[in-house]
């Protein structure tokens, strides 16, 4: 829910942003805060949020059935939660769960899509920063999977 | 250049001393802790390892994990993983082992003076760093920001649990710590370790101290490395299966290197190359 109206973001992944792709952003973000237990959004819902945090701890999970609910990753202050509002179908592929609680900026995601189409510049300055975070997670999943810790005599 | 300290035997390199196990700690499901009790102490330098003898049995190399201020205890951290470490397992307060060493280069205390440091240990790896930040906790004035980022696979799989807690309320250390994979009752980060590496404090001319799986080094090396981190500025802890522990039966050859006489400690330009050999 919209807490204030935002003019500037300090978050590094907006670090260095021009004034107008700044207040571009500005005019679809809000601060929030989720209590620890909270899910900022869960598998399958709709994306149409994207979170840059400032404070707290927030873990990825899925449900691995009887296995239970495994926890993927974790994120925190200076890290951003949600990806699938850049892509169709526009959906999440993860549930994010508040460890500890979170202080974050949220940016409506529907709104930012429209602003990229209309203007590619801006656009392609969003998607260099939001790849990057995905690459450095990327490379991290593929490291989690080689099991490095594991006795594969 | 290298600068890595390198340690003369304090007694016959081929001299087994029987040793009395004075306590011993279960870690994890095949991770265990044993302290020895050695006649007349034993000194050692953070990031030296012994051979370990069961009698009957055979000899392994394994690191000592103990505080070096504390020649009277001599701690080893053993993973169970063939026959010599097995039986070892199966030992019990009250038992003898035979004693070599030590033996090998040390993490590069010296070199780390007036620095800032980093730490980052994984798995098993985080048994040959604890002497290293026991050390730099007992001289902590001589060093910089001191930070050390602990990675597991699980958190069933955490080793020194209680000392981790411990090193995490002293005010000048930052300890981070993660799991490379939990479920929902784990209250810490998950992720692998190299996530961690961005977030520690110390700048461009730190020294940096990895230990863990060799695929764990290199991608933590490469971290560091996007941090603006001299390569001669990280040392890794080589493992490689040993006989001797003295330089003489090549058993642990390592490309140019015995991994007992040159090693364990390196500087990662040193092995660099190595690591992206296979059949090395």
């Amino acid at each position: 829910m919209p807490t204030g109206d935002i003019t500037h973001i300090d978050h590094p992944l907006l670090a260095g942003l021009s004034d107008e792709h700044m207040s571009k952003i500005a005019s679809c973000a809000w601060g929030d805060r989720f209590e620890e237990g909270e899910h900022l959004f869960r598998v399958g819902e709709i994306a149409n949020r994207c979170f840059l945090i400032s404070a707290g701890l927030l873990a990825l999970e899925l449900d691995a059935g009887q296995r239970g609910v495994i926890r993927t990753s974790t994120i925190g202050a200076g890290e951003v939660a949600g990806f699938s509002w850049i892509f169709p179908p526009h959906r999440y592929g993860e549930s994010g769960h508040v460890v500890e609680p979170i202080e974050a900026t949220v940016l409506d995601g529907e709104k930012l899509r429209k602003m990229k189409v209309e203007d590619h510049e801006f656009g392609y300055e969003l998607m260099m920063r939001f790849a990057t975070v995905m690459l450095s997670r990327l490379q991290a999943a593929r490291l989690q999977l080689l099991d490095v810790y594991g006795d594969h005599r | 250049m290298c600068t890595v300290t390198i340690a003369e035997p304090r007694i016959d390199p081929m001299l087994t001393t029987p040793m009395v196990i004075s306590a011993r700690r279960q870690e994890t499901a095949d991770t265990f802790t044993i302290d020895l009790a050695p006649p007349g102490g034993f000194t050692f330098l953070p990031g030296e390892f012994t051979m370990l003898y069961v009698y009957g049995v055979g000899e392994v190399p394994i690191s000592i994990s103990g505080d070096p201020a504390h020649p009277e205890v001599l701690t080893h951290t053993i993973r169970a993983a063939g026959k010599v470490t097995e039986a070892l397992e199966r030992m019990r307060p009250g038992d003898t082992v035979g004693v070599r060493g030590p033996y090998g280069t040390g993490w590069p205390m010296e070199a780390a003076k007036g620095k800032d440091v980093v730490l980052v240990g994984g798995g098993i790896g985080l048994a040959p760093l604890r002497p290293a930040l026991s050390h730099i906790i007992n001289n902590r004035i001589d060093y910089g920001l001191v930070s050390m980022a602990i990675g597991f696979r699980s958190p069933h799989e955490m080793l020194f649990v209680e000392e981790i807690r411990e090193w995490r309320q002293h005010f000048d250390l930052d300890i981070e710590l993660t799991v490379d994979v939990a479920d929902e009752t784990w209250r810490g980060s998950v992720g692998v370790v190299t996530r961690l590496i961005p977030m520690l404090e110390a700048n461009e001319d730190a020294i940096a101290m990895v230990c863990g799986p060799g695929i764990m080094m290199t991608f933590t090396a490469r971290a560091l490395r996007d941090r603006d981190f001299h390569p001669d500025n990280i040392y890794v802890s080589l493992e490689r299966n040993m006989k001797c522990g003295v330089g003489m039966c090549g058993h642990c050859q390592y490309g140019p290197l015995f991994v007992c006489t040159d090693g364990p400690v390196k500087q990662f330009s040193e092995v660099e190359r190595l690591f992206g050999i296979r059949e090395v």
